[in-house]
């Protein structure tokens, strides 16, 4: 055979020689498990083997020749200052060799190695790596037809190099701290550990190793020192995958949130939904009101609402007369005007003012002896450290005939059976020893109650004035300006006891108020109970404006009781029940407002906050059962 | 000979040497390629600055106002206005609209600006004015994190727009033997250095015994969504050194005038009757003065300082 390769016999052998030369710069540069190359190798004849021998001999020079240069400037940026205009020439050359020496083990299509090169450097250099999606459509698309173009005239030959020539490109997007700024701008919490792995990371010398032929030298010691290299270096790769998942080790918190910081916003979230069936189901259960879906779907989710009211809140058995009849009011509140306002919890208040009265059942005495008491816990977060009183009281309720027994709230200084205590401080808390005044025999229900007074929660929207505009004008100003402008076009308030819900304007969402006399400005509100408790009393209500009363501001309403007012007594808001849900407040008309905002230019209008302030009682009852033995 | 003599081999050095050579080629092809984007070779003295659709600038200085505001705070809002149009302006106005008191209270809410000087020859750069807003933070909402609140500032101005080009005026358009210039039906055109442009110009001949020509001139704004062109008025239109006149299509009363209201574009048809029946090129040149207002949306961020200090988690 000769060598020069003119006959047809020895052509087939080089090319035979070179697809099994293509298969090994994937096994070398991708996993370094050049062993198994060699095997295939095997099979080669003696032609092959020698025109092999030449390129390998090519290309471990230049691998060389890549890991000096590579190591150089490794110390030349670490030692040098880190990233300089010197370090920029040598990764460039390093590209341009890394190409060369992926393009010699092709023997095959090796020009088109440089395709995927010229593209990074263009879209890097040229366009400076422009990241602006539009841009990068039209060049993703260039390039997929750059790259495609030669795939066709080759019959995909062309694709093998093609991909490995995105390596230099990868490399070199390493070298100039891919890593570091991906880090930098997804902002992970690194630990020291991790982030030397990322950041001192000779990328090019490394490259230079994983290029180098199974067998670079003939020396065995040699290419075993260099294949255990290779073998590190891969394992490096692998270890800055998959370090973030080693607890303490990569990330200092998980990128991922965990399953029970999930389950927290999951039942944050619910708790801010209403309590309705899910709509998926009501959907569902709709399907066959074919003319009506929207309707059906509207109708069971009021009623589930209902449902929820009527058993979760106020603890009542499905099918009983006082369920039916609880239902029965809950529609009729729902037809009330002031009722159906509806509001939104405060997400800029991320910690309300809460409250909570809670049991040990473990701790009761297993029987009855009149120097111990039953426990309780009150816990109260007030984060506006507002001044509360609070009064606790407990009693026993005796079931099936067993007469109640009162409870005495024991304090030190007090022979009364309730206690007061006053604070405004951020966290208090209290634990409660509730004595039986008579002797406890069989079973009863223990509740303990917290009178909370003092209470205040506010509520806000925004609206936004206009003056005299035309309806051109004020839709152009809507949709240009306002509806970024107003972010509360629904009353919120933070996540607290009790609040109220209310609307200001012409409709329902509309936040435009302009300066129409023809057109009814209407304020309608209500207090919603959306704590576990009851609201008791509520001691005043009223509305503010830049934080000064509605009246004062030159708004005049109709009715004066709309915007200001006290309720001492809810009874008839609580129903069979004692729990007073939703209680509506006068609505009125508003019809004045100050002349500055009657008249303005015709780009011109004005934000202003409605503040409603609810000032109220509430309390909280818990409850526990139990049943003690006769004193024996 | 082991494999590191054969590193140092006299072939090896040739082929690192060659290898050298070719990336060292491949590198100047880089570097020229990354250098193509920085060109401009024009020197001051020819540069025409009507050109392009640069208009007035208008951005807030960095850190004024500040990223983040803490309650009862004062700061300052500071405005740079830079005319890089190449049109003096003139009556500029700025406001500031849809800030809630509540929160921030910032004097003046409106200023006036000196005329600002287009760019030129005398003023290559154009010139650039500053204006100050004092701003006071108040309170948040009960114990909210932070406050959000977007605001606009509104900037009004008069300035002028001058449009000139050559045009050919052939009304014998079956001469066959006329060697005089082509009438060109279309142009467009990118801008004559203001948001302001004439964007694209049609050429109507008529031929024959009433032989006349009619030029349709899209005017159009270039401003962007957030800008928008009050009252166009044609203040002068010539054709060669005679008038032509123009109208503004659409408008009744007064036709050299159009109220731009929330379009972007107008067009002017300007038709004069011709004597001459050989071709000949000729000047046409429009100068225009206009009302202009564009706005820039802000945000100022009120927040807890507590939150800084992580009291909130």
């Amino acid at each position: 055979m000769t060598e020069d390769g003119d006959s047809k016999p020895g052509r087939e052998e080089r090319e035979d020689a070179a697809s099994v030369r293509e298969s090994k710069v994937i096994r070398s540069v991708a996993s370094g498990l050049s062993n198994a190359v060699k095997g295939v190798r095997a099979g080669a004849n003696v032609a092959g083997e020698k025109a092999s021998r030449t390129t390998d001999a090519a290309i471990t020079n230049v691998s060389f020749l890549i890991i000096i240069l590579g190591i150089i400037q490794y110390i030349i940026r670490i030692y040098g200052g880190g990233f300089s205009a010197y370090t920029l020439i040598i990764s460039l050359v390093l590209f341009i060799l890394s190409g060369y020496a992926l393009a010699e083990r092709m023997e095959k299509d090796r020009v088109t190695i440089l395709i995927p090169m010229l593209l990074f450097v263009v879209w890097y250099f040229v366009f400076q790596g422009s990241s602006d999606p539009q841009f990068l459509l039209y060049f993703v698309l260039i390039a997929a037809v750059v790259i495609f173009i030669p795939a066709l005239f080759t019959k995909g030959a062309s694709i093998l190099p093609e991909a490995v020539g995105f390596l230099p490109a990868l490399f070199l997007f390493l070298d100039l701290g891919l890593l570091p700024f991906l880090v930098d701008k997804l902002g992970l919490p690194l630990t020291p550990a991790y982030s030397g792995l990322i950041l001192y990371m000779p990328w090019w010398a490394f490259f230079g190793l994983l290029t180098l032929p199974a067998e670079a030298s003939k020396s065995g010691k040699v290419n075993m020192l260099i294949n255990l290299i290779k073998l590190a270096g891969i394992l490096y790769i692998v270890t800055i995958i998959i370090a973030p998942v080693i607890p303490n080790f990569g990330l200092q918190s998980g990128i991922l949130p965990s399953p029970a910081q999930l389950e927290e916003v999951q039942a944050k979230l619910r708790e801010q939904l209403p309590q309705t069936e899910n709509p998926f189901i009501s959907n569902i259960m709709c399907i066959n009101e074919l003319t009506n879906i929207a309707e059906c779907v509207k109708t069971r989710q009021e009623e589930s609402g209902f449902k929820y009211t009527c058993t979760k809140l106020n603890g009542l058995e499905e099918g009983t007369p006082a369920y039916e009849q609880c239902l029965k009011e809950e529609r009729e509140k729902k037809k009330n005007l002031a009722s159906q306002v509806k509001g939104d919890v405060d997400t800029t208040i991320q910690i309300p003012t809460k409250a909570e009265l809670t049991l040990d059942k473990n701790s009761f005495p297993q029987e009855y002896n009149p120097l111990i008491a039953y426990t309780a816990d009150f816990k109260v977060e007030n984060p506006r450290n507002q001044r509360m009183s609070v009064t606790f009281s407990c009693n026993f309720t005796g079931k099936s005939g067993v007469p109640n027994v009162e409870g005495k709230i024991q304090s030190p200084n007090s022979d009364e059976l309730t206690q007061t205590i006053n604070f405004n401080d951020r966290n208090f808390q209290s634990t409660l020893l509730c004595l039986p005044m008579a002797e406890l025999k069989g079973a009863y229900t223990i509740y303990f109650t917290a009178l909370m007074q003092g209470l205040d929660t506010k509520s806000r929207l925004q609206r936004a004035f206009i003056g005299t505009k035309t309806s051109e004008q004020k839709e152009k100003l809507r949709n240009t300006e306002i509806n970024k402008a107003i972010t509360i076009p629904v009353s919120v308030a933070p996540a607290e006891f009790a609040r109220i819900n209310f609307e200001l304007g012409y409709a329902k969402n509309e936040y435009i108020i302009e300066n129409n006399p023809n057109r009814n400005i209407v304020l309608r509100a209500n207090i919603e109970n959306t704590g576990r408790g009851n609201v008791v009393a509520v001691r005043g209500y009223s509305f503010q404006v830049d934080k000064i009363p509605l009246e004062a501001a030159g708004f005049v309403v109709d009715n004066p009781a709309c915007i200001r007012g006290v309720m001492l007594s809810l009874s008839g808001y609580t129903g069979y029940s004692g729990i007073a849900r939703t209680i509506p407040l006068p609505p009125c008309l508003i019809t004045d407002m100050p002349q500055e905002l009657k008249e303005m230019s015709e780009d011109n209008w004005e934000r202003k906050e409605f503040i409603a302030d609810l000032q109220y009682d509430y309390q909280l009852t818990s409850k526990e059962d139990f049943i003690l033995p006769a004193v024996r | 000979m082991n494999s590191s003599s054969s590193l140092l081999s006299p072939s090896s050095s040739s082929f690192i040497l060659r290898l050298l050579f070719i990336s060292s080629i491949l590198l100047v092809l880089v570097l020229l390629l990354v250098g193509c984007g920085s060109g401009g070779g024009d020197t001051l003295a020819s540069y025409n600055f009507k050109q392009g659709s640069n208009g007035l600038q208008v951005k807030l200085v960095d850190n004024a106002p500040p990223s983040k505001i803490y309650p009862q705070s004062s700061f300052k809002m500071i405005l740079e206005l830079d005319n890089q149009a190449a049109y003096d302006v003139s009556d500029g106005m700025v406001k500031i609209v849809g800030l809630d008191n509540n929160y921030f209270k910032v004097a003046p809410l409106e200023q006036s600006f000196d005329t600002l000087a287009g760019r030129s020859l005398t003023s290559p750069s154009g010139d650039r004015v500053y204006l100050e807003f004092d701003g006071l933070s108040a309170g948040l909402f009960e114990n909210a994190q932070e406050y959000s609140g977007v605001y606009f500032i509104k900037t009004s101005f008069h300035s002028t727009l001058d449009f000139v080009d050559t045009v050919c005026i052939n009304p014998n358009l079956y001469a066959v033997y006329d060697a005089g210039c082509k009438v060109k039906e279309k142009n467009s055109y990118s801008g004559q250095g203001t948001s302001l442009a004439v964007t694209q110009m049609e050429e109507i001949m008529y031929p024959g015994a009433g032989a006349g020509v009619e030029f349709r001139i899209t005017l159009r704004n270039n401003g962007g969504s957030n800008s928008q062109v009050g009252f166009v008025n044609l203040m002068s239109a010539t054709l060669g050194s005679e008038d032509i006149p123009c109208e503004f299509q659409g408008e009744i009363n007064n036709k050299r005038s159009k109220q731009f209201k929330d379009q972007q574009e107008a067009i002017l048809v300007c038709k004069k009757p011709l004597r001459q029946q050989s071709s000949y090129q000729t000047s046409l040149a429009l100068h225009f003065t206009y009302d202009y207002s564009q706005k820039l949306e802000s945000r100022l961020l009120l927040v807890n300082p507590e939150r800084r200090a992580g009291v909130f988690g």
